[in-house]
Parts: C-alpha cells; structure tokens; sequence
C-alpha cells in the first residue's frame, strides 16, 4: 500500500501518525516494560530507505520488532552482535508488523532498517522477554 | 405514517440490505488454514519467541522445512491475543525463535494473491549470509507458485494444502552468488496473479 500525500496534506498526516503512534506507544509499551523489564522503542517518521535505529548492546535483548502504521513499507529486523557485527535471526518483508526473536545470550544490539523510499510512520521496539 | 415517509424508509431499508450485501461480498475471508479442524502438529512449540502475543488455539501449521544443517523449521498461522491481527511464523522447533510478519485480520492478504517474508542468518555481507529461506501463504485462486532468481531462473515451490509454502535456497545456489529476488503466484491457467519482490 502505498500513501503519497501533497505537502499540505503530509503534515497533518504526520500530526495523525505522531498522535496514533504516541497512543500506541503508551498502551504497548508499559505491558512490554512490565513483562520484560528492559524494552526500548524508537517511534519515527521514517522518511529514505536506509534509514535506521536501534537499541544500545546488551545481552538482555531477545524480541525486536518493526510496527507500521498500514502494510506496504518493506523494512528490516535483526540483531548485531558486538564481536563479529554479523546480523542474527534477521527477517526482510512488507507486513504491518516484522517481528524477530534471538535468543542468544551474546551481547548485541536490535536494528530496525527501512527499505522504502516512501514516507510512513513506524516503531522499532526491543524487548528482553 | 403519509405515503412518503413510508417509501423513504423502505428506500432507506433497501439501501442498507444492498450496503450490507455489498459488504460482505467484499470483505476478506480468514485464510482456510484457520477454518480447518486443528491437530497436534498445529501446537505451537511451549517456548516459541512471541507465544505470550498469540492466540495459540488459532494456530495452525501450514508448511514444514529443515535448513541445511538439518535444523527443522516450520511455520505456523496464528491470531494475535486481540484477534486484531493474523501472523505468518517462521519457527525454529527446538529454540522457539520466530520471525515473519503480521497482517489486520480482516485484511489479511489486501489486494494480493501472496504474502511472502524473507529470513537469513549472517550478513550484512552477502558473502556470508546463509539459511536463506521464504516463507509465504497465497490465496485459493493461486495454483502454484515459484520463486525467481536473479538471471530470471525460475524454482518451483511446493504449496501446502494450506496454500502455505516455505522454500530454502540451496547453498549451491548461495555459493555461485544466486539471489532470490521474487515470488511468483500463478493460476491454473499460468498467468501471473501476482509477483512479490522479496528485497533480497
């Protein structure tokens, strides 16, 4: 699915995002939080393909997953261990949500990666458990 | 009630059957997997990655495969808790780590005959990828579905009675620097329902 929007309207869809995603955020991530422990999650306006973000290394970290605002924006999961830098369990598709579980116990870091150069609203989140 | 209040409300009656009609013709099925009676080898494995968000009851397995070191893999279809969404599982059997994708329920598959996700261990280099696989689930309409490899080469992939699939790319094929680079749904005549690039 894609959405191009006019400039004029790309704003106000950006504020819907923001708000659609700033809600989700806080009803997922204080389950999340309170069931793992550790989680991080890294809500952005994801804007060229290649973009990415990710969490800080550690050994804790086990789920990692990319959650869109529709489907229709190919994006990246995987997780970068801190000896090699190789990529680990990592998973490429279009789906709303692109989930990814490793459950080594190296030390390592989640990486989200768009790989659109369309614009959408998304959320990479990590968490141990 | 005058004669034309009653010839609104039956006008308005009619409109909302043939909404309604409407509706349901164009509203998307559940995939057959989930209709189907489940049995054992549908249970999800007790430590899969992300069991404490799915529906276990719903899952279903819809395709089996072993990666080159002999590890057996499957996959399965499941509901997430809220039923709000349907999940496609890229499963290992005896660790319970899981990749895929989830999809609104009640738009699982869209406007498309196939979902395909692509999964691998190793890189970013591509010299040093390996376990490439994809897995996928299509739609009634398609009958067979293959995968393309850059130089247009095309492989056969066996579809499950669930219209599950799952295919792993020969090392030999990784060695000689191949790449999968799509998905290619088909009808019982052979015409192309739909192509899914994998972005590998």
């Amino acid at each position: 699915m894609s959405h191009h929007l006019e400039p004029s309207r790309r704003a106000d869809a950006f504020r819907r995002a923001l708000l659609v995603g700033v809600l989700a955020l806080a009803l997922l991530l204080p389950g999340v939080a309170a069931g793992a422990g550790y989680a991080y999650a890294q809500d952005w306006y994801w804007t060229w393909s290649g973009k990415s973000a990710g969490s800080s290394f550690s050994s804790v970290w086990k789920h990692n997953w990319f959650i869109k605002k529709y489907p229709g924006y190919e994006t990246t999961v995987t997780f970068i261990d801190n000896t090699s830098y190789g990529w680990h369990a990592t998973v490429r598709n279009d789906w709303q949500t692109t989930p990814t579980t490793w459950n080594s116990s190296a030390v390592k870091k989640a990486h989200c990666r768009s790989n659109t150069s369309l614009e959408f609203f998304g959320t990479c989140a990590v968490a141990s458990n | 009630m005058t004669k034309p209040r009653i010839l609104l409300v039956i006008t308005i009656a009619i409109a909302a059957i043939a909404a309604a009609a409407v509706a349901y013709a164009t509203s998307e099925r559940s995939p057959e997997a989930l209709v189907r009676p489940r049995g054992a080898q549908d249970e999800l494995p007790a430590n899969a990655g992300f069991l404490r968000h799915l529906d276990a009851g719903s899952a279903r397995r819809v395709a089996s495969f072993r990666l080159a070191g002999g590890r057996e893999r499957a996959v399965y279809l499941a509901k997430t808790r809220d039923g709000e969404q349907l999940c496609l599982w890229d499963t290992d059997l005896a660790t319970g780590e899981q990749g895929g994708g989830c999809n609104p329920a009640e738009a699982f598959f869209g406007e498309r005959s196939v979902l395909v996700s692509l999964g691998y261990e190793g890189g970013p280099s591509r010299s040093s990828i390996r376990d490439v696989r994809i897995i996928g689930l299509a739609t009634p309409a398609v009958a067979s579905v293959t995968v393309e490899l850059s130089g247009g080469e095309e492989r056969p992939v066996k579809l499950t009675r669930d219209h599950g699939f799952a295919w792993v790319m020969p090392e030999a094929d990784v060695r000689q620097g191949l790449e999968p680079v799509a998905v290619i749904a088909r009808d019982e005549s052979g015409r192309v329902l739909d192509r899914r690039p994998t972005g590998f």
